[in-house]
């Protein structure tokens, strides 16, 4: 999907929720280290993490957190976000291989300011929780 | 009526500070913008020195409410 939804301020209820999945493959843990310079051996040397206890590589949980970016200027609301504060807190690791569900939530709308409040999650097959966090975002 | 907070919103939204009472807000000023709302907030946080949560924000329909936020937060309006 490149193009984004459109939704409105109007058009944003609250409870609206938008998902996706996202395969965790090689490709992009090693697209994201290139990207962010981020080459931490748990994430990319697989003989350094077996002796973690983790027990092998780590994806970057800021790979996961970029999938936000998808979500609010895709489908939350997609082409008028404004992307304004996230936070995050990472909750459990993922591994190369694992798909995810990237999901948003509206749970609050500001009239004043055209801002939207999304509760944004990211769960790995087993529907165990690896990142939430709140996002503000500006409908333009 | 608080002579700052009126100054602020007036400046902002561009409009007589005679015109201004608690029922107005972003459905009733004209030009209440999603970008001049948000101006509004940076304007009253600084001019305050205070900060709104963004469950605050989601709660102002209009000036009363941003009166009841700020004296929430212990501004004398009246001051």
């Amino acid at each position: 999907m490149h193009n984004p939804l459109d939704y409105s301020f109007n058009e944003i209820k609250i409870g609206l929720e938008h998902y996706f999945e996202v395969s965790i493959d090689e490709k992009l843990e090693k697209d994201f280290a290139k990207i962010s310079g981020d080459f931490n051996p748990l994430h990319m040397d697989e003989q350094y993490a077996k002796e973690t206890k983790f027990g092998k590589r780590v994806c970057h949980g800021m790979l996961l957190a970029s999938f936000f970016s998808r979500l609010v200027g895709m489908y939350l609301p997609g082409k008028n976000a404004l992307y304004f504060s996230q936070n995050l807190n990472f909750t459990g690791p993922c591994f190369i291989g694992d798909t995810v569900i990237v999901k948003g939530k509206i749970t609050g709308k500001s009239e004043a300011t055209k801002m939207i409040k999304i509760e944004t999650t990211i769960r790995n097959n087993a529907g165990e929780l690896l990142v939430d966090g709140i996002a503000q975002v500006l409908v333009r | 009526m608080s002579k700052k907070l009126y100054e602020i919103i007036s400046r902002v939204m561009k409009i007589d500070i005679s015109s201004i009472s608690d029922e107005l807000g972003p459905k009733t000023i004209e030009n209440w913008t999603s970008f001049n709302g948000y101006v509004l907030l940076n304007e009253l946080e600084t001019g305050f020195n205070v900060k709104f949560t963004i469950d605050e924000v989601i709660d102002v329909k209009n000036i009363a409410d941003i009166k009841r936020h700020l004296t929430n937060k212990g501004i004398n309006l009246d001051a």
